[in-house]
């Protein structure tokens, strides 16, 4: 394994996998959930920050997430990957932030705000399988039809209902519904690589 | 067992799940398929997996460096984890209700501080209003004195309008015999716009005078009516004016007393009505209706 002389980690630790450093995070080794903070920060900040649309808001988010990990162990292996315990988690409070901050800025804000406080991204070691499974999943969701894309990331980025999404676009709830649905079927579908 | 469904509408259902997008009927029928078949429980996760995965698509952006310094000193500051928890949803249970207690606390002392503040601005409002109404209670007091006497006023002269709205019925009931006679009287220099009727009913005592433009008269000055008989005149009693210069007065002529010409003098109060003073009014006509 190599140094990060970058960074002040322990280093020369040996290849670990989720489990394993969950585990260590649960007997209390902080060195576990910086570990952890390397391989899927990036993943819970980026979520973050197209969710909430605020570099500050997204950072506030990143460090909860991680300490929810750290302080109240709640990941269970048996249930899947910790990295889609981590989105998902995310996810629901970045929501949660959503619906309190009352206001949901719309589509073109989101985006031009995530464009705009984009930065380019010094990974360490793991940042090649990051940076490979991230050109996968782009890759996979390129392949879904537009409209099926477009609901998709509408349902889960900004936690928008079929009936908020219908009303956006101007379209029937029941072809929301379908596209959504048809969606993630085909996605799971293009990313049986990476699943199970 | 009921009838399988179609793979293609499994699959929606399940995608449905995870989406969160099931309706009550979908929802009730997925439990069903998923007690009757444990195995869907892998496929759902798959599902949830390729949804989870979604944020790989976003840009690769990084959180500032200090970021990862910060988490770390927190889990220094709070010390390593107390007791490894297992996962139980307690944790999760507790940490939500700690996270909402914060909030709603948070949320209590700003509500205060937002009702003192509202309670303070509404007492200086209200010493304002006081001043206020203080003022403009002196003020009503005085209005109210005024009004008093205003009223007193009014009483008086609805007691007077009163008074003549019985006499002019008295007047409208004589009107409406059958046989009456009408004294027009006119007026002479320097009241000669005064005009108006004395009438009687020969078969019934009384009988009214009613005039108009004649002045009204200063405290020391009185009008009297005059009947002329054989040349020679007899007063008839005394009378003022209204200050709107009318005149409905009665006077107790007996029954069948003869109709005779009439005159106004203008007289001083304080004499007798044997000294005459300057006629005023004249008959005009003497008709019978």
């Amino acid at each position: 394994m190599h140094s990060d002389p970058a960074d002040d980690r322990p280093t020369d630790l040996p290849p670990q996998t989720d489990a394993e450093l969950f585990h260590a995070l649960k007997a209390g080794q902080p060195e576990a959930l910086g570990t952890l903070y390397d391989l899927y920060a990036s993943l819970v900040y980026r979520l973050a920050l197209r969710a909430l649309a605020s570099p500050q808001e997204a950072e506030d988010l990143t460090q909860e997430i991680f300490l929810i990990l750290w302080r109240q162990g709640i990941y269970n292996s048996t249930r899947g990957s910790l990295s889609s315990f981590l989105t998902t988690l995310t996810r629901s409070r970045a929501i949660d932030r959503l619906r309190s901050r009352g206001t949901n800025l719309n589509l073109t804000q989101r985006w031009s705000q995530r464009m705009s406080t984009e930065t380019p991204c010094p990974t360490p070691l793991e940042a090649a399988s990051l940076t490979q499974r991230s050109q996968q999943v782009r890759y996979a969701l390129g392949q879904l039809p537009e409209n099926q894309r477009q609901v998709l990331e509408m349902a889960y980025y900004e936690g928008l209902s079929q009936t908020e999404i219908a009303k956006q676009l101007d379209i029937p709830l029941g072809t929301v519904k379908t596209w959504t649905r048809q969606g993630l079927l085909k996605l799971k579908q293009n990313l049986q690589g990476l699943i199970g | 067992m009921t009838e399988p469904l179609p793979p293609e509408q499994l699959e929606e259902l399940m995608a449905g799940y995870v989406l969160g997008d099931l309706s009550p009927e979908e929802a009730e029928e997925f439990r069903r398929l998923v007690a009757e078949n444990p195995d869907l429980d892998t496929e759902v996760n798959h599902l949830q997996e390729a949804l989870g995965l979604m944020p790989y698509a976003l840009p690769e952006v990084m959180p500032p460096p200090r970021l990862r310094s910060a988490i770390l000193e927190a889990t220094q500051a709070t010390g390593s984890r107390p007791t490894p928890k297992r996962s139980l949803p307690w944790s999760r249970i507790a940490a939500g209700v700690a996270v909402l207690s914060a909030l709603a606390l948070g949320l209590d002392n700003y509500n205060l501080r937002q009702d003192l503040r509202t309670a303070q601005a509404r007492m200086t409002r209200q010493q304002q209003d006081l001043s206020a109404t203080q003022a403009r209670m002196s003020k009503q007091k005085q209005d109210l004195r005024t009004a008093q006497a205003r009223v007193a006023r009014q009483q008086q002269d609805f007691r007077y309008v009163r008074a003549q709205v019985a006499q002019q019925k008295d007047v409208i009931a004589m009107l409406q015999q059958p046989r009456i006679y009408l004294v027009s009287l006119k007026g002479l220099d320097p009241v000669s716009a005064a005009s108006g009727s004395f009438v009687m009913n020969p078969s019934k005592p009384g009988a009214f005078l009613v005039l108009q433009n004649l002045p009204p008269l200063p405290a020391d000055q009185v009008y009297e009516l005059w009947s002329i008989v054989n040349g020679k005149k007899i007063a008839q009693g005394q009378f003022n004016t209204s200050p709107e210069g009318k005149v409905l007065v009665k006077f107790p002529v007996p029954a069948n007393a003869e109709v005779a010409t009439l005159e106004v003098t203008l007289e001083s109060s304080s004499t007798s009505p044997r000294s005459v003073g300057p006629t005023v009014m004249t008959t005009e006509t003497i008709a019978e209706l």
